[in-house]
């Protein structure tokens, strides 16, 4: 998981693109593995159990779980990991560039 | 049973061996060939249908327990790899609860080694067969919700309909209500979100108050399972996220509002 991530975000330097992480880890636990692991993007820390208020709120019941979403903020793909997680930005990422060079 | 069968032998060889092999040769013979009947003569745990099955279900643990405590002093990652194969499955105990369900029918412990197998070995072979005996013994029995939850992550053949028969014939609330539940989570499974909304409709109308589901009550697991379908579908524009990073910062999904982003709900677990 972790070396995905590390890769993805690096390899998206400078796109339009943010992987955004809801922790369920108590704090202490989130800043040990932050700096382990070199994570530079974003956590939201979320109460310290699996039962805080965005998890709750959000329905998860399992760990990881994952949301795609595109520039417009609509979830387009759920639960993608790895290789085909990298699909779906890319696509999500053309499309977006497609739109922003204002033709089809 | 084998260290009751060595016990018993271990009083063979006394003072004069002929008599006794005598004696116990009718004893051998039936633990030979009846073991499970002249266990029922010897330890007093394993005297009743019951014993039977809670020897059996501490077997189970104490096996898992001792896998987890070598795994986890287990020093390299080899070592680990080697010890999953060792994993004490359901599947090698399935046998054993069957054949005690088998043996004593009548006995309340039957149901309980049943409701065993489909909700620990609920991927195995005899996942169907035992729905089977459930639904024809047992389909009446209050404790039958449990197995109504095991069903929405199972082999079982038609979860649904099962499901259906369980909520048509059990008289309990409480198992009507988890099994409606459950069979909201099988159609939802199955994309058929209008059929799941209906029943997660049902469940707030009529079985609320019931205890289950992930997080407390019937009510607050339809109400989270709506909310899923009716926001954070694909196509869905996502709610807003707010809250703060491990510094206290506060920021907001909706910040990033023309990138593409990637929700991750994570632990280090």
């Amino acid at each position: 998981m972790y070396p995905h991530e590390r890769s993805l975000v690096k390899r998206l330097e400078g796109k339009p693109f943010a992987l955004l992480g809801v922790n369920s880890d108590p704090k202490d636990r989130l800043k040990q593995v932050i700096k382990k692991e070199t994570m530079t993007w974003r956590s939201w820390w979320d109460g310290g159990n699996t039962s805080g208020p965005i998890a709750t709120k959000w329905n998860v019941s399992g760990w990881p779980t994952i949301y795609v979403l595109d520039h417009k903020g609509v979830i387009r793909y759920k639960n993608v990991r790895e290789k085909e997680m990298d699909k779906a930005v890319d696509a999500l990422l053309a499309e977006l560039q497609r739109e922003r060079s204002g033709g089809k | 049973m084998k260290a009751r069968r060595s016990k018993r032998l271990s009083f063979a060889p006394g003072r004069d061996i002929l008599i006794p092999v005598l004696i116990l040769l009718p004893f051998l013979l039936t633990t030979a060939f009846s073991a499970l009947a002249a266990d029922d003569k010897t330890g007093p745990a394993a005297s009743t249908p019951a014993g039977q099955y809670d020897a059996l279900v501490n077997e189970f643990r104490k096996a898992q327990q001792d896998f987890f405590k070598a795994s986890d002093a287990a020093k390299t990652k080899e070592v680990k790899e080697t010890l999953s194969s060792s994993y004490p499955q359901p599947q090698n105990y399935s046998p054993r609860f069957l054949e005690l369900a088998r043996k004593h029918p009548k006995d309340p412990v039957a149901f309980d080694a049943l409701v065993w197998v489909v909700t620990n070995d609920r991927y195995g072979q005899h996942v169907n067969d035992t729905l089977e005996v459930l639904l024809r013994d047992h389909i009446e029995n209050e404790k039958l919700g449990q197995v109504a939850q095991a069903l929405v992550y199972s082999n079982a053949r038609e979860p649904a309909k099962t499901l259906e028969r369980i909520i048509e014939k059990n008289p309990h609330r409480e198992v009507k209500g988890t099994a409606t539940y459950s069979l909201g989570l099988v159609k939802q499974g199955l994309d058929k979100n209008a059929e799941a909304e209906k029943l997660f409709e049902q469940v707030l109308e009529k079985f609320g108050d019931v205890q289950g589901g992930f997080r407390g009550t019937l009510a607050d697991a339809a109400r989270g399972q709506l909310f899923e379908i009716r926001n954070l579908a694909i196509g869905k524009v996502a709610p807003d996220i707010e809250g703060e990073d491990m510094e206290g910062q506060n920021f907001k999904l909706s910040d990033y509002r023309g990138k593409v982003v990637v929700i991750d709900f994570w632990g280090d677990w």
